[in-house]
């Protein structure tokens, strides 16, 4: 087909004036609507009318359609973080993520699927779409951000999704799907106009076919931001510059954690380490290490993150936007009434949580506890980075389980499968989850961590391994 | 040590109002969460500072102009309960 191109090649043409956008963008309209009757990983797509195509006319991502997870403000296009309670919610401003995008000329083709709010390892924790895994459609596309994995693994012409994690949802999903998610370091991309889940934790980043194609991506989205302040003060720069075309590793180490190899299913465990043998084969020196830490990650990841939800999620009374009732009652009343009758079973189960764990009498027993665990996390991951590059393991410990395998597993099991991109996510250090194999056809991820504002080097091996 | 939970006493602080059914599911579910969590009472953080941002930033402020803000009509288009420029709430009282 003319348009399976790569990212790049298409934005190499479109430089030079060579694509019909009017053609292209019906054929994009059509496959995108033939992929959501399969996989229903859209929760709006615009239209993109004669008017939009004709505004196509420069910029460094020129013409290239964009997908964006729900929970990222896009002006005038509903935005419901994959919510009931914020369903029909049109922003009148973008996310800056978005209006750098639409600067450079990107245009955004669809809001993809999630767990309401983020919360969520499958993708089932919604009403409003029924995400399916684009490999085996009995299973999960992994979440919270499903509908771009979904996106970024199926759709057949150039294009990048636009995902959020906090514990995992970029990693989880390119893991699930077969792509490639890039989890930046917590503050390298602005969380202006993102429907928050957690601050101090949550982060934008692309989720795309290739490496090359997230590194362009990041490039354009990355940098600090007058309206985050938890921005990092550092200028964004050319990512693809880091892309490894020889597969040359020489020189490279790569740390290896015994804990991330425990309770892994056992056919995850022997494609990636053969990826790792093959890191090993392009020159990189692979060094076991202990990060002791892991197992208290999981708990100190859902007691900060229900915790900061908890208060995130008081914003939805029922009032400024979003769903709401007749006003009649006491605002007590009233905003238990709104709250009780729109959140999802999962949304009341964390808000709970976190409320429980900022309680009086339990606060330093959990929150604080947990914050000074986080830590004790970077203190740890920080030590194996005086001596490594990168760290290296599997993304999750499984493959994308089917629906009806999900449905028998509790809470506290869902919360668990999450541990190993937790540690990453708790630290705020970038990682990038990358295909390596697969089980019966369904996809296996590898991810590569690094220290914070290290994007390059996780892009740098990245490449190496898709280029070998 | 096992944890009990008192479920009424946090949903009234969350602001949620629980069927019958919902308070038996979460204190069941909490109490297996906060039990299999209890696990980070094992580590010892004397004299540790807690971490609030993974990347530490001090002190970032913009610069302190006026800049165009939405206009009032715009930032009451995503509610239905207004009353002329005003948003219109429950009773406080």
């Amino acid at each position: 087909m003319k348009y399976r191109q790569s990212v790049s090649e298409f934005l190499k043409e479109s430089k030079k004036g060579n694509i019909d956008y009017s053609d292209f963008y019906a054929y994009v309209a059509e496959q995108t609507e033939k992929n959501n009757k399969k996989f229903d990983f859209l929760v709006t797509m615009p239209d993109i009318d004669e008017k939009t195509i004709k505004t196509i006319s420069k910029g460094n991502l020129k013409g290239l359609p964009i997908t964006a997870k729900d929970a990222i403000c896009t002006k005038g296009i509903q935005s419901s973080a994959g919510a009931e309670i914020l369903k029909g919610y049109i922003p009148p401003f973008d996310a800056t993520c978005i209006s750098r995008i639409k600067k450079e000329g990107g245009i955004i083709i669809g809001k993809t699927a999630q767990d309401e709010f983020g919360f969520g390892t499958f993708c089932i924790n919604t009403a409003l779409n029924k995400a399916k895994n684009p490999n085996d459609i009995s299973r999960s596309p992994g979440g919270s951000s499903g509908g771009s994995g979904i996106a970024a693994a199926a759709l057949d012409f150039p294009h990048v999704s636009l995902g959020e994690s906090t514990g995992g949802s970029i990693s989880c999903p390119a893991s699930f799907c077969g792509a490639v998610g890039l989890t930046p370091t917590y503050g390298r991309v602005s969380r202006y106009g993102l429907i928050d889940y957690a601050n101090s934790l949550d982060k934008i980043g692309p989720i795309g076919k290739t490496t090359e194609d997230v590194a362009t991506i990041l490039s354009h989205i990355a940098g600090q931001d007058p309206m985050d302040s938890t921005s990092a003060p550092k200028k964004s720069e050319d990512y693809t510059k880091y892309i490894n075309k020889d597969a040359n590793l020489k020189g490279t180490n790569i740390a290896v954690p015994k804990e991330f190899f425990k309770d892994l299913d056992a056919k995850v465990e022997k494609n990636i380490r053969d990826g790792i043998a093959q890191l090993e084969s392009l020159g990189a020196n692979i060094n076991e290490v202990s990060l002791k830490m892991t197992d208290y990650a999981t708990a100190a990841y859902y007691m900060i993150a229900t915790a900061e939800a908890s208060t995130n999620l008081a914003k939805y009374s029922g009032m400024r936007y979003g769903q709401s009732e007749k006003i009649e009652d006491h605002f007590d009343e009233y905003f238990q009434k709104v709250r009780s009758k729109y959140f999802t079973e999962e949304s009341k189960r964390r808000i709970l949580l976190g409320t429980f764990a900022r309680m009086e009498g339990y606060r330093d027993q959990y929150y604080l506890k947990a914050m000074k665990i986080r830590t004790l996390i970077i203190e740890e991951m920080n030590k194996v980075f005086k001596n490594n590059d990168a760290i290296v393991g599997p993304t999750m410990p499984i493959i994308a389980p089917k629906f009806t395998e999900i449905d028998k597993l509790s809470a506290i099991d869902i919360y668990t499968i999450d541990t190993l991109s937790i540690m990453p996510n708790l630290a705020g250090t970038p990682m990038l989850s990358i295909p390596c194999g697969t089980i019966n056809n369904m996809p296996i991820g590898m991810q590569i961590i690094s220290s914070h504002l290290n994007e390059g080097r996780i892009i740098n091996i990245g490449s190496a391994l898709e280029n070998s | 040590m096992t944890i009990k939970i008192d479920i009424e006493k946090i949903s009234s602080t969350a602001k949620l109002k629980l069927t019958d059914n919902e308070k038996k599911l979460f204190t069941k579910d909490l109490e297996s969460i906060l039990n299999a969590f209890n696990n980070i009472s094992k580590v010892n953080t004397d004299n540790i500072k807690p971490t609030f941002h993974p990347v530490e930033v001090k002190n970032i402020t913009r610069e302190d102009k006026v800049e165009k803000s939405l206009d009032t009509e715009t930032a009451l288009s995503n509610t239905k309960n207004r009353q002329g420029r005003y948003f219109l709430g429950p009773r406080a009282i």
